[in-house]
């Protein structure tokens, strides 16, 4: 019992030391550069900065800054917006491209407009160039990154074993596609001697299954076009009706695994390993040589295979739609020198700076070979928190880019020509956007109608709603919930642009 | 809790010894019986996540029901063990579950103590706020601006004081306070006894049955913690594990694209040790605080 | 004695009644350099919207519903198992038993739905093989919008009914052994003990229990919800706060998430205030 009280009377005391510490406040760090913040989301799988890390020291040698990550776990952006929120501004600040809190930032003059720093900074003025579309009244706020612009690893994937145990050839056009499916559900492709199989499983509705109206004719990744050429959204396109049709008519037949709205990533591929679905539509790329390890573990004869999306009765397909979203880094007015935080966040996204953080300091963490090749130094990599097999430093990934848009892989990894290879495939069947941007009335009302199109979709392929009388109310209700207001934006966008 | 007098009349029970205790036995089997197949279907998720930390990889793809591995392999917990900054983490959560669950079991005790006396003038109108704020708040960003006020942003302390006391344990605890009878104060404070003696002298020993579920409660939630962790803590190195384990091995978009280690896709036999490393500590300190609760204590025996 | 009130409500001073101030949010088109005091007052135009949006009477509906569901199924469960675990003699048995139902508390939601997706599942869940084997028939537990609310609640007590009660075990062990030694001489049986001895006597912490869990009605238990549901099941599944982040209107708009809080307190306050003026007028202390 005395231990408890004793216990109590520490506590207390702590508590209030902790008070009175608070009013003191916390004394500045004292070094000769400039004490550059950067509150940013960052890589989470990435390892921890070190304190004597080389990489970095070199990076603030370069740029004169003294530079302290406030990384946030867990894809925190909501910590982030409430930091910001609460007047906590660092000199940098990565958030969401194209999303209500950036918007916030720039409306309410968080952000400091990098228009009169641009000569100095040749590699962001680059980048805005290409996507001047992100400044506001003819200022430019901060620098975006595009995720899956012109690049994706989404594509369908399935199995040698059972395409051969089928005697199925690689489906090329929609129909083929189908006669592939029905084999896999009803040719035993297993072996197992029952019914036990599914031809497709998938990872939540929303675009899952967007190659169904792809292949109907649906132009484009974000709208469609009606015959007078005015956009509109997919779901009053002819081609989405046909899809529609076409992926009930799937559904109806036990093609599809009538549970894969409860799969996750995870789960999804399970199923594919286990020989309980024969296609996926898994992210590609460096995940080719993990994907068909796995499956081998079970299947050893099992290869992987991945396909250009089929083809529909008039020619079209497409498969991945084309990324509009990313990361928007930015300097604040909480920053006392904003030139000096542009420049080094010019340097970080510069080829230089990219080259620091993937292969490191030549001599020390990497060496030229003779013929081209990197030659990577892992002891040395180790020391300064690089991940395993010549992959990158911490700070790589998740500010200003991500490996699939870089097309970044190692020289060591394994399957390098497939995962590459993989990439190319997918990539050819990246259905284009009409709009390249997400406008305002999206960021507003998006999330309202995304979510009207998502429980209508589905209740039109598992059957509670016929297709017709689903499209009809799906019009409806999207338009008067803020569809309307999108598609005033999304026409005036495209005149525009035209 | 209800009126101590109307216990003092025990019904009275007229029935031969022969039918009570062939009924109670019958009550015993069927308990028993029951509570068992209860027990086993409780203990199943924990079950299963045992035995996925404990299978190989292509024993556990190869099937959807795990009950029992035919090889046990521990690479999974050798994979977290080596994990750069586990200890660390480790290190961090065991300070702050320990020191928080002192400082919130002492401030709730207290708090609790005192609301709990009719004597105490005002204290419907304390209780009344106290609740108040369990049902409305200012949300994350005052709460925000107040933490970076008082100093705590990016220390461990961020991850205690500010839910120091939960309001729904210190209901429970002053509940439990009414249960003890206002007698035995009086007698201590008749013999010249303070406010602060009659509490730990008298009242605390009565009350370890609540106070250990109530310090178990607040261990557990600062053990599990990890929001308060994402919002205050932006230095990894004081990362508590249920942050680092959870940024190293759920799905996120960061996992799918980053070019690091990435143990996510290891699998689930991964995913299933990290929950078994992250709940073995804070399971052995179970025994200790259920001692209080399976016992009891007689507040009849010190009575008389 | 007063002295040893003000940790505690110093503590309640700072970090709950210094940041109250925030909810004015709620009227407010939050600016962020303006702080969120001298920001624009805008009325009820957030909580307009809200109620405009023409899903919201559904999860509106669906959250009193579900939550009725638990509180009607779930919260007898802890009092009856902490009973039954009391009236355990053998010492090991009872620390097992009592041991084993504290444990799913440490597992999350994530991973227990992902369990549950397994279990439950129609190619391959165990539950369904043993129902195909045994009555014929199968059960899509978490697709069939006529079962998945039953899958909820059920679930939800499976996840969380030992931590409650543990709070009963608490108070059971507070009760004084002296009753029961007498009831014994007199004759009563274990049954009759129960009803006569040991319900009286937690009854008080049932009641706190009770009102606490019907002033969090509004609470339909996001966690597990978020992990196991789909688009399918939304008819009867999607609850406020679901639908709330679903559709973002929290990321960032701080001044929708707050009203969104704020009709979730005042509906929850309203019923808290409501169930504790009842018990105390039948007689019980209440929770202030």
């Amino acid at each position: 019992m005395r231990r408890t009280v004793r216990f109590g009377i520490v506590a207390l005391l702590f508590a209030g030391t902790v008070l009175a510490l608070g009013a003191a406040g916390q004394p500045e760090a004292a070094t000769g550069s400039y004490p550059l913040t950067w509150l940013t989301v960052g890589d989470t799988a990435a390892r921890a900065l070190g304190d004597e890390d080389r990489v970095l020291a070199t990076i603030e040698d370069i740029t004169g800054v003294n530079l302290q990550m406030q990384i946030v776990a867990e894809g925190g952006w909501d910590r982030v917006n409430v930091a910001i929120a609460s007047g906590d501004l660092p000199d940098i600040v990565t958030g969401q491209l194209a999303s209500a809190a950036t918007n916030q930032w720039m409306r309410d003059g968080i952000l400091v407009p990098l228009n009169d720093y641009l000569p100095q900074l040749p590699h962001i003025a680059e980048r805005l160039e290409e996507e001047s579309w992100t400044a506001v009244d003819g200022k430019f706020y901060g620098y975006p990154f595009v995720n899956q612009k012109s690049t994706t690893n989404a594509a369908l994937t399935t199995r040698s074993d059972w395409l051969e145990n089928v005697g199925k050839d690689v489906p090329t056009t929609l129909e083929e596609f189908r006669a592939v499916l029905r084999a896999f559900v009803n040719d035993d492709p297993n072996r197992s001697g029952r019914a036990d199989t599914y031809g497709i499983t998938t990872q939540g509705p929303i675009g899952a299954f967007n190659w169904a109206f792809y292949a109907y004719g649906v132009q484009y990744g974000d709208w469609a076009l009606d015959d007078a050429g005015n956009p509109i959204p997919h779901h009053e396109h002819p081609g989405f009706r046909q899809g529609m049709v076409f992926l009930r008519s799937l559904w109806d037949e036990g093609l599809i695994d009538a549970e894969f709205m409860l799969n996750d990533r995870n789960l999804m591929e399970e199923k594919w390993y286990q020989g309980r679905s024969g296609y996926m539509t898994p992210a590609l790329f460096r995940h080719v040589s993990r994907l068909e390890s796995n499956l081998q573990a079970i299947s050893p004869e099992a290869g992987l295979v991945y396909h250009s999306a089929p083809i529909g009765p008039e020619g079209h397909s497409g498969h991945a739609v084309t990324g509009k979203g990313g990361m928007f880094t930015a300097i604040t007015i909480g920053s006392r020198d904003p030139q000096k935080a542009a420049e080094f966040l010019d340097f970080f996204v510069s080829p230089e700076g990219f080259d620091l953080l993937t292969l490191g300091i030549e001599g020390i963490h990497f060496e030229r070979t003779a013929d081209g090749g990197i030659n990577y130094i892992e002891e040395e990599r180790v020391r300064d928190n690089f991940a395993a097999n010549g992959w990158a430093h911490p700070l790589a990934w998740g500010h200003v880019r991500w490996p699939l848009s870089e097309n970044y892989l190692p020289m060591t990894e394994p399957a390098r020509d497939r995962a590459i290879d993989s990439v190319e495939v997918a990539t050819a069947d990246q259905v284009p956007n009409l709009i390249p941007y997400v406008t305002q009335a999206e960021i507003e009302y998006g999330g309202v109608v995304d979510e009207i199109y998502e429980e209508l979709f589905l209740e039109m392929l598992i059957g509670r709603k016929g297709v017709d009388e689903g499209i009809a109310e799906l019009s409806r209700r999207w338009r008067n919930q803020g569809g309307d207001r999108i598609m005033e934006d999304v026409i005036q966008a495209y005149r525009e642009l035209q | 809790m209800a009126d101590r007098n109307e216990l003092s009349a025990v019904p009275t029970f007229r029935q031969s010894r022969l039918s009570r205790s062939r009924s109670d036995s019958i009550f015993d089997v069927v308990n028993y019986a029951f509570l068992t197949v209860i027990g086993l279907v409780t203990l199943y998720p924990f079950w299963e996540v045992l035995i996925i930390s404990l299978s190989p990889y292509d024993l556990y793809l190869a099937r959807t029901f795990h009950l029992i591995t035919e090889r046990v392999d521990l690479s999974s917990y050798r994979f977290i063990m080596g994990m750069p900054g586990l200890w660390s983490s480790y290190r961090v959560t065991l300070f702050v579950t320990a020191l928080g669950t002192a400082l919130s079991v002492s401030l709730t005790t207290l708090t609790g103590y005192v609301l709990s006396k009719d004597y105490i003038r005002g204290r419907r109108v304390i209780m009344f706020l106290i609740v108040f704020t369990m049902l409305f708040s200012g949300g994350l960003i005052p709460l925000y601006i107040v933490v970076r006020q008082t100093g705590l942003m990016n220390t461990v302390w961020a991850l205690m004081v500010p839910q120091a006391i939960l309001t729904f344990n210190l209901i429970i605890m002053r509940n439990f306070f009414f249960s003890i009878p206002d007698s035995l104060e009086e007698s201590a404070r008749m013999d010249g006894a303070g406010d602060v003696t009659v509490l730990v002298r008298i009242v605390l020993p009565l009350s370890m049955p609540v106070i250990s579920t109530i310090a178990l409660f607040y261990a557990v939630q600062l053990w599990n913690d990890f929001f308060n962790a994402v919002m205050y803590i932006s230095d990894r190195r004081k990362w508590p594990l249920q942050l680092f384990l959870r940024a190293m091995l759920f799905d996120s978009e960061a996992s799918l694209q980053s070019g690091s280690d990435d143990p996510s896709l290891l699998g689930q036999p991964i995913k299933m040790a990290t929950v078994m490393a992250a709940m073995i500590p804070i399971m052995l300190v179970y025994p200790f605080f259920q001692r209080y609760f399976v016992r009891g204590i007689m507040i009849g025996a010190v009575k008389g | 004695m007063y002295l040893l009130l003000i940790p505690g409500l110093l503590y309640y001073l700072i970090y709950h009644y210094w940041p109250m101030y925030g909810a004015v949010i709620a009227f407010k088109d939050f600016h962020i350099v303006r702080g969120i005091l001298n920001s624009p007052w805008v009325g009820f135009k957030h909580f307009e919207y809200i109620f405009s949006l023409d899903k919201f009477g559904q999860v509106f509906r669906n959250t009193l519903w579900i939550s009725l569901l638990r509180l009607f199924f779930g919260f007898p469960v802890p009092i009856i198992m902490s009973i039954l675990m009391n009236e355990i003699g053998k010492k090991s048995f009872k620390r097992s038993i009592q041991t084993i139902v504290f444990l799913p508390h440490f597992i999350s939601w994530v991973i227990f739905g992902g369990m549950l997706v397994n279990l439950l599942s129609m190619d391959g869940g165990v539950v369904n093989n043993v129902l195909r084997a045994t009555v014929g028939t199968q059960v899509r537990f978490l697709t069939d919008p006529q079962v998945f609310r039953s899958t909820l609640v059920w679930t939800m007590i499976w996840k969380t009914y030992g931590f409650s009660t543990v709070i009963y075990l608490a108070a059971l062990a507070g009760i004084d052994p002296q009753l029961y030694e007498a009831a014994i001489i007199d004759g009563a049986t274990k049954i009759q003990r129960i009803f006569r001895i040991t319900l009286p006597m937690i009854r008080g912490t049932i009641v706190v229990l009770l009102i606490l869990r019907v002033g969090n009605l509004m609470q339909a238990g996001f966690e597990q919800i978020f992990i196991m549901y789909h688009p399918g099941v939304y008819r009867v599944a999607d609850i406020i706060d679901t639908y709330v982040y679903r559709i973002g209107l929290t990321e960032g708009r701080f001044s929708m998430a707050a009203a969104v809080g704020l009709f979730r307190s005042v509906v929850n306050f309203t019923l808290l205030v409501t169930a504790n003026r009842v018990a105390r007028s039948f007689g019980e202390r209440g929770i202030y």
